[in-house]
């Protein structure tokens, strides 16, 4: 077994973490997903508010823009349009589960911020969106590196990989039996 | 895969059929030379049959053998290779063009001025890519202070050519800015815009103000003298710009103290050569039969680099970013050492 | 033409142009950066093989193209292009044709001109019946983007490999034949994130070894390496992506139970590495041959070879490789006297 620190998935998705506000930013926006349903706060929304607050009382000097929001698309949403007219010096904190920091981190890489202006605050680890490679579907599910899952899409049973796309967030998952197979990347 | 058996294996067998890729030693003519200041003169090279030159990376240089009259360095030597950078996009050339600026030290660039002229045949190498755009880039930052200005046009020229957006801030004295008019041409197509500033007030005031004004995913790249770079990294610090997006070449080296003595073991062979205050690692690798390309010896140019097994490294080059030196997988051979007084290296030649 | 020498064995078609992948002497096989110059003609117990960068395979071509395109036709996934990678891939294009018709002089022409409009090529393979002017930079001119355009004329999966921050990404392919790979899922990933579903490679820090190779690979020097497996299909199918997996999934469990080991396939993948020198960018590109256990059997030297190597893996590489469960069955009816083992199926 490879080590995970040389792999696609950094260490924040597989193990909660909160990183350090960059001091060197001028502008920091700051995107909590809270999960928090209409029955009000969730145990993650807690923690998130939490890590957030701890982002803002060491932000020094620096612009904030703060976001707290319920879901994965409304934490996009804010983070996009807060990007729209971002200027180079400009930093973006997310917090939220794994799954959700994956999620918003592909927006951010979308809009051109690169790994060193990006920082996370991870307080769940446990569910995982896997990204079907024979049709395509996406799944979200709680389930752990190389275990099983049932595909949303096709009903394949997908292995999980421990291997995440930039892109979009997700981990790539095939049909299980292939374990058994012959395959190799080039390299 | 032993050397040798490499080299004979590609004197049966070119590498590449097609003349457009030779970047081998070769003749080339002067086939235009303008004055465009005092100190500076263009030349422009084809090839002796008038056909396509290898295609290079923006910023890339090219290395022409000169005849100094006044030689720098051992007496015997009649010649030497001096690299300048290249004006064009790079894009399928029929042309080389160079800037060069006299320098007065009776070196390279002097021969340049006083000797060649249109017909002749001189001798170069290349073109070597040592300043290359980054080509995710979103928008490009593009400084240039004096004669910095000839990477700084190929960049520029480049990201017209594939249809980009950038910014140029031009440092240079009145009277002495080469390549103005191109400048000023490339800034009237949309999509470009163009700075200039003629003091150094002006200079730092201009930076800061268009350092604070880039588009998420820019790129800024300067080449110029240290005083100037000096200055656009500050500014790059004061607005907030992370080290990977702030690219920049120097020309001169700062003066380096003889160094440590330490240990390089070589991987292939377990050979072990002590290295003294003094000498180079690259002058030891020499000396022992080892190839080792190299140009500048400077820590300039980035062309000695040899890649490391293990042990502590004391990096003093100029062309490693902060994350590669701290990688300890690689070093320039030319000017940086073990890491302390004893220390044993392990180069992987 | 006049034949002076009658070789024990086919010597034309599938078999002599095959890249058999061990040097005659070898009986060992490690994985290793085992890179070599390109374009150096390699004689095997069948035939040759290595003259070109390209090997269009013979009379094969025709059919190999018309699968390439069916699937990129089908799939347009199999192409992905990152940001900023269109020069990389014009860069890729016109370095291959004008290879392709200094090559293939009978079948494939290029011309250049320089005009006022640009750089114009006009390209001409006679043997797929393409004419096509385009220039050079302008989209407009192609049916296609220029990665797409020269997958459509050559057998080649095709990868671009550049740095950015220190490390070497694939930021452009188009993968139709390549093994158990996603080119939708892995294109703008850095070498090492992909490497993890490799246990085999990273051993011994030959991804490491080889990412070296490849930052450092030098603008004047074409290199390839040889790579090879028992492949996941029972069929001579190239594709075996991921994708395809549901289609080729089944293939070898049904020949395991059967015993048909006549149809199982070598895989031998050619790799080349190439500077383009406009943009820096170095292919990764990927030929892949495949030939059955049947045809092997017909070359004596190769069989005993094969039989030999994979025999002799230690049992973590045989079963990285996927083959440790069966290796003993198969290459005891290689090695058996033709005639001892019942003769099920055949070589496609």
């Amino acid at each position: 077994m490879v080590s995970l620190s040389q792999t696609s998935l950094p260490t924040w998705a597989h193990t909660p973490q909160v990183e350090p506000v960059d001091p060197t930013g001028r502008v920091h926006t700051l995107v909590g997903v809270t999960g928090d349903g209409a029955e009000g706060d969730s145990p993650t929304g807690t923690a998130v508010r939490e890590v957030v607050a701890g982002w803002q009382a060491a932000s020094g000097s620096a612009t904030l823009h703060v976001h707290l929001c319920a879901d994965v698309a409304a934490g996009i949403a804010a983070l996009e349009a807060d990007l729209v007219s971002a200027r180079v010096g400009h930093r973006v904190l997310v917090a939220g589960t794994a799954d959700a920091c994956l999620a918003v981190r592909a927006a951010a890489v979308r809009a051109g911020l690169a790994d060193d202006e990006l920082r996370f605050g991870v307080v769940a680890a446990d569910v995982r969106t896997v990204w079907c490679v024979h049709c395509s579907a996406t799944t979200a599910a709680a389930v752990g590196l190389d275990e099983d899952l049932t595909c949303s899409g096709c009903a394949r049973t997908l292995v999980v990989y421990p291997h995440v796309s930039r892109r979009t967030g997700h981990h790539l998952g095939f049909m299980v039996d292939a374990e058994d197979q012959p395959w190799e990347v080039p390299a | 895969m032993s050397a040798p058996a490499v080299e004979r294996a590609v004197e049966r067998y070119p590498a590449h059929l097609h003349p457009a890729y030779a970047t081998g030693v070769r003749s080339l003519r002067v086939v235009e030379v303008v004055r465009l200041t005092d100190t500076v003169r263009h030349v422009v090279l084809e090839a002796p049959d008038g056909g396509v030159l290898a295609s290079y990376e923006p910023g890339a240089h090219l290395v022409v053998t000169t005849f100094p009259e006044v030689l720098p360095t051992e007496a015997d030597q009649t010649e030497k290779r001096n690299a300048y950078s290249l004006t064009g996009d790079g894009v399928n050339p029929r042309r080389y063009a160079v800037s060069v600026l006299r320098r007065g030290d009776g070196g390279g660039s002097d021969w340049v001025h006083d000797a060649l002229a249109v017909g002749d045949l001189v001798e170069v190498e290349g073109p070597r890519s040592s300043f290359a755009p980054r080509h995710d880039q979103r928008h490009a930052l593009l400084v240039a202070g004096g004669i910095g200005v000839t990477p700084v046009l190929s960049h520029a020229r480049a990201v017209v050519r594939w249809g980009g957006t950038c910014e140029i801030v031009y440092s240079y004295r009145p009277g002495h800015g080469a390549h103005l008019e191109d400048l000023r041409a490339l800034a009237a197509r949309p999509g470009v815009t163009l700075h200039e500033a003629t003091t150094v007030e002006h200079t730092a005031r201009v930076l800061a103000e268009r350092f604070a004004d880039q588009p998420l995913g820019t790129h800024a790249y300067a080449c110029g003298p240290v005083p100037m770079l000096d200055a656009y990294v500050d500014a790059a610090a004061a607005a907030g710009w992370p080290e990977g997006r702030v690219h920049l070449e120097r020309f001169t080296a700062p003066e380096l103290d003889a160094g440590v003595p330490f240990t390089a073991t070589v991987a292939s062979t377990g050979q072990r050569l002590a290295v003294p205050p003094g000498t180079s690692l690259l002058t030891a690798l020499l000396d022992a039969g080892h190839e080792v390309a190299n140009l500048c010896r400077q820590g300039v140019c980035g062309e000695c680099l040899v890649p490391v097994r293990s042990g502590a490294l004391e990096h003093r080059d100029l062309v490693l970013s902060e994350s590669e030196k701290s990688a300890g997988d690689r070093m320039l051979s030319c000017v940086s050492r073990g890491g302390h007084a004893g220390a044993e290296i392990e180069v992987d030649l | 033409m006049t034949v002076t020498t009658v070789r024990p064995f086919p010597t034309r078609g599938h078999t002599a142009r095959l890249p058999w992948p061990f040097p005659d002497d070898l009986t060992e096989f490690r994985y290793s950066v085992n890179v070599e110059p390109a374009r150096v003609v390699r004689r095997t117990a069948a035939g040759e093989w290595g003259a070109h960068i390209v090997d269009l395979g013979g009379e094969e071509y025709g059919a190999i193209m018309a699968d390439r395109r069916r699937i990129l036709d089908a799939d347009p996934t199999r192409v992905r292009v990152m940001p900023g990678m269109a020069p990389a891939c014009w860069d890729l294009l016109v370095y291959y044709l004008r290879d392709l018709a200094a090559s293939y002089p009978h079948l494939m022409e290029l011309d250049e001109t320089a005009t006022p409009a640009g750089d114009r090529f006009h390209w001409r393979n006679h043997a797929l019946g393409t004419d096509q002017v385009f220039v050079l930079g302008d989209a407009a001119s192609l049916p296609c983007d220029p990665m797409t355009f020269l997958g459509r004329e050559v057998p080649d999966d095709l990868l671009l490999v550049k740095e950015r921050d220190g490390r070497l990404h694939f930021d452009a392919g188009l993968v139709t034949f390549a093994a158990a790979w996603s080119v939708s899922f892995d294109v703008g990933m850095s070498m090492d994130e992909i490497h993890q579903p490799v246990p085999g490679l990273t051993r011994a820090g030959i991804t490491s070894r080889a990412e070296q190779f490849l930052r450092r690979l030098p603008a004047d020097q074409v290199y390839r390496r040889v790579n090879w497996t028992l492949s996941a299909s029972g069929t001579r199918k190239l594709d075996v992506s991921l994708e395809e997996l549901p289609e080729w999934g089944t293939d070898i469990p049904a020949l395991v139970r059967d015993e048909d080991w006549g149809r199982l396939q070598l895989r031998i993948e050619v790799e080349h590495f190439v500077r383009l020198p406009m943009t820096g960018a170095v292919t990764f590109n990927i030929r892949t041959h495949m030939t059955s256990l049947e045809e092997i059997r017909q070359v004596p030297a190769w069989r005993d070879q094969l039989a030999r190597v994979v025999l002799e893996l230690p049992d973590d590489i045989a079963a990285y490789k996927g083959f440790l469960d069966y290796r003993e069955p198969a290459m005891a009816w290689l090695t058996a006297p033709v005639g001892a083992a019942p003769h099920v199926g055949g070589a496609g």
